[in-house]
């Protein structure tokens, strides 16, 4: 499909905000070319100067918080990194020059509703984190939440390359190895089943 | 790595012996099967030419951009309803097509599971053993269990299938060649908690190498089969097993990104080839002795219906009107489970354990219906949807519980897969959408599906079994998934039944369209009844036993 044409769909907005609700239903995904088109670019964002091209350095800012938000650091801080330290929020600024360009204005003005909720005259991404979780739950059903939960994850688990997953460390964090050749046992139990089944033929497991 | 250079090219005037239309599961064996047997094939192929080093473990372009599942020249967007009250929409906001196929050389054998179950002797007659059921096509086959086993035997030697027999099994002339894959913990646990619910698992048979066969290279247990294509080739593809071999014999020539829009022909009602769009969409037209369409059970009935003309006004081999009637897509149910130690599971093929204990309808249950479980990830093996499956039940789940789950889940979470028979019905069918086409003019295929009330409580039966056996396998929780009427469809079968009456069916035993008699007709859209969930093999040993009355018919001069 053609970019231009991936602008204008309709129900994205709709389709994204339950995107989570259908997922367990068979769902499988959402439009294609063009979060390759985005995620190219992401990896392109990435290899340069890791400058964002259609956000604001605030809103960027704005946008890194919120993805932390929703996969945070753990804490003590730097034990395992959260969606914004992975890149998250470049894969996302890619999306938002790709298949995810007619939510610009949308996810802007998420983002400036966001800072307007923030207490006081200070931006959202400088309040404390649990400050911040309270302004995140006045606004977990809009458009802007749904967009970034789903795009948040989909970049940290694509492969490194595709830029929101910096050095597969959110990769590293499942436990999951990109290789092609494993051998069993895979897991617990059937490394117990195969011993167990090799002690009842009466010779050792192997 | 580019596609085998061609061993034969053929003209466009070229009159072949056979027009095989879609190079997966089925059309891959009969082109192998005939070119063997001697005769000149075409296999026009609307996918392109991927070959084992084009396959990587890129979920991302998978599962979310469908490469495998999309055309990469134009969209050839389907429509979906459930009923035909409703208008049936293009799903705009994404996600898989209703009707959920691979394109490509080797068809959706290329990204299966490779659960490969024969069908047993009730399958076959069950409409005389149970008596009719109102409001359906419930029918019995034309051929039995008993002519159709020397074929399954020679799927499971042909293309290597890796399994051992189960106590409900129907008998075999051969045993596997294979011994079964090596268990997984899904599996595992599947067993020891089916075994303590006094039933009977087995090891699941799978079109997928456990040893080294045929110059094919055993799995390496990468854990990237369902929804990708095997870069080892030791997935049974026909892309690994008989493409090859059809293009050895120098009489078969593929030919990728060619989507047939019309099969042609002649003022005596024969066929004489078929119209195809090549990569650019230009127009081309292959010419052929006899036309043999194997596209899958939805896109060769649309394609019947889209070669309408003043002959056949309501389609080719549309006179008793049930060209893509009777759709059948087998029904669902899930139930995951999260255990205490790690499994894994996204090592390794999907499902190396099946239970069969209710494959048999039973009156006791109320309704008709019978299905088979297995333990397995699904799709939710890999990083991403592994993810979006956790964040996303319940709601959108965020913050550092959604975290922490996330990761704990990855290798401590199973599932229990329910696959069920599906009663065909009239309603549920594939028609030529009155409005939506495509950039080059053909209607989209229109879907309309609704699982008969059977079907769900079926499904609804088995996932109440699956979680029995989670639990009794010492799952901490499980978690149902809701059942629901199926909205995409990965089996697609029964849209041009075979049968002995040309007023109840589209082919007749030998896959021979009653009307037209140069017109074979042999894919999932053959099946008269669903199967218990896994029609791949019973797709395949039909054609080749359709290749083996073809070739005949053929040698005899009666085509």
């Amino acid at each position: 499909m053609p970019p231009e044409e991936l602008f204008h769909l309709p129900s994205r907005r709709e389709f994204l905000r339950h995107a989570a609700a259908l997922m367990g239903g068979g769902w499988l995904a959402s439009h294609a070319t063009a979060i390759m088109a985005a995620a190219a670019e992401a990896q392109e964002s990435q290899a340069t100067a890791a400058a964002f091209k259609h956000l604001s350095e605030a809103e960027a800012a704005t946008l890194g918080a919120l993805c932390d938000q929703i996969f945070p650091p753990d804490l003590p801080p730097g034990k395992l990194p959260g969606a914004s330290e992975l890149g998250a929020p470049y894969f996302i600024d890619a999306a938002l020059g790709g298949f995810m360009a007619g939510e610009l204005g949308t996810i802007r003005e998420g983002l400036a509703d966001l800072d307007k909720r923030a207490p006081g005259s200070r931006h959202f991404h400088e309040l404390e984190f649990d400050q911040q979780t309270e302004v995140v739950r006045q606004v977990e059903n809009t458009p802007l939440f749904g967009m970034a939960h789903f795009l948040t994850l989909l970049g940290l688990f694509a492969m490194p390359s595709y830029g929101g997953n910096k050095d597969g460390a959110a990769w590293k964090m499942l436990g999951y190895e990109p290789r092609h050749h494993w051998q069993p046992p895979f897991g617990y139990y059937d490394d117990q089943y195969v011993k167990e089944h090799a002690k009842e033929n009466g010779h050792a497991g192997s | 790595m580019p596609a085998p250079e061609p061993k034969v090219r053929y003209s466009l005037s070229d009159e072949v012996d056979f027009l095989i239309v879609g190079s997966g599961a089925s059309g891959g064996v009969l082109a192998r099967e005939l070119s063997q047997a001697g005769f000149s094939v075409v296999v026009l192929e609307q996918g392109p030419y991927r070959t084992a080093a084009d396959f990587n473990h890129d979920e991302l372009a998978k599962y979310i951009h469908n490469d495998l599942l999309s055309h990469p020249s134009w969209t050839d967007h389907q429509t979906f309803r459930h009923d035909e009250s409703d208008k049936a929409e293009v799903r705009d906001g994404g996600g898989p097509p209703p009707a959920l196929y691979a394109r490509g050389v080797g068809g959706s054998s290329v990204h299966f599971s490779g659960n490969y179950w024969r069908m047993r002797p009730l399958d076959f007659n069950e409409r005389s053993q149970l008596g009719s059921i109102e409001g359906t096509g419930f029918a019995d086959w034309p051929i039995s269990y008993e002519e159709l086993e020397p074929y399954y035997s020679k799927v499971e030697w042909e293309i290597g299938v890796s399994g051992s027999p189960g106590p409900f099994d129907p008998p075999r002339s051969r045993p596997f060649p294979l011994p079964p894959m090596p268990i997984k913990s899904s599996g595992a646990l599947f067993e020891q908690g089916a075994l303590k619910l006094g039933l009977h698992p087995q090891p699941a048979p799978v079109a997928i190498l456990s040893q080294p066969y045929q110059g094919r290279p055993a799995c390496t247990h990468c854990g990237f089969c369902m929804g990708f294509g095997c870069e080892m080739n030791a997935k049974s593809s026909t892309l690994a097993s008989m493409i090859p071999q059809a293009e050895q014999t120098g009489r078969c020539e593929i030919r990728p990104l060619s989507t047939v829009f019309r099969l042609e022909t002649n003022a005596q009602g024969r066929m004489t080839g078929a119209a195809y769009l090549d990569a650019q969409g230009r127009q081309h037209s292959q010419k052929a002795k006899a036309v043999i369409v194997a596209a899958n059970g939805v896109e060769t009935p649309r394609l019947l219906l889209m070669s309408e003309s003043s002959q056949f006004p309501d389609g080719l081999a549309n006179s008793s009107g049930l060209v893509g009637k009777y759709l059948m897509g087998n029904c669902h149910s899930r139930v995951r489970g999260y255990f205490e130690h790690e499994l894994n599971d996204w090592k390794g093929i999907q499902c190396t354990r099946i239970v069969h204990d209710f494959y048999e309808n039973d009156p006791a249950r109320g309704f008709y219906g019978g299905g088979g479980l297995d333990g397995r990830p699904f799709i939710e093996a890999g990083p991403i949807m592994s993810a979006l499956t956790e964040a996303g039940a319940g709601g959108l789940r965020w913050g550092r519980q959604m975290k922490a789950d996330v990761i704990h889940s990855f290798n401590h979470r199973m599932g229990v897969l329910a696959g069920t028979t599906s009663l065909a019905m009239l309603r549920n069918n594939v028609t030529l959408d009155p409005e939506h086409k495509d950039a080059h003019g053909r209607p989209a295929a229109r879907i309309t599906y609704r699982d008969h009330d059977d079907d769900m409580a079926m499904a609804r039966f088995l996932q109440d079994r699956a979680d029995e056996i989670l639990q009794a396998a010492g799952a901490l929780r499980t978690v149902r998934e809701p059942v629901q009427p199926e909205n995409v469809l990965a089996h697609l079968l029964g849209t041009c039944r075979m049968g002995d009456d040309p007023a109840s069916s589209v082919v007749d035993r030998y896959h021979r369209s009653h009307e037209v008699p140069n017109l074979f007709i042999c894919d999932g859209s053959s099946m008269v009844t669903s199967s218990r969930g896994q029609p791949t093999l019973t797709i395949q040993a039909l054609a080749f036993r359709a290749a083996e009355h073809i070739a005949g018919f053929a040698r005899r001069n009666e085509i």
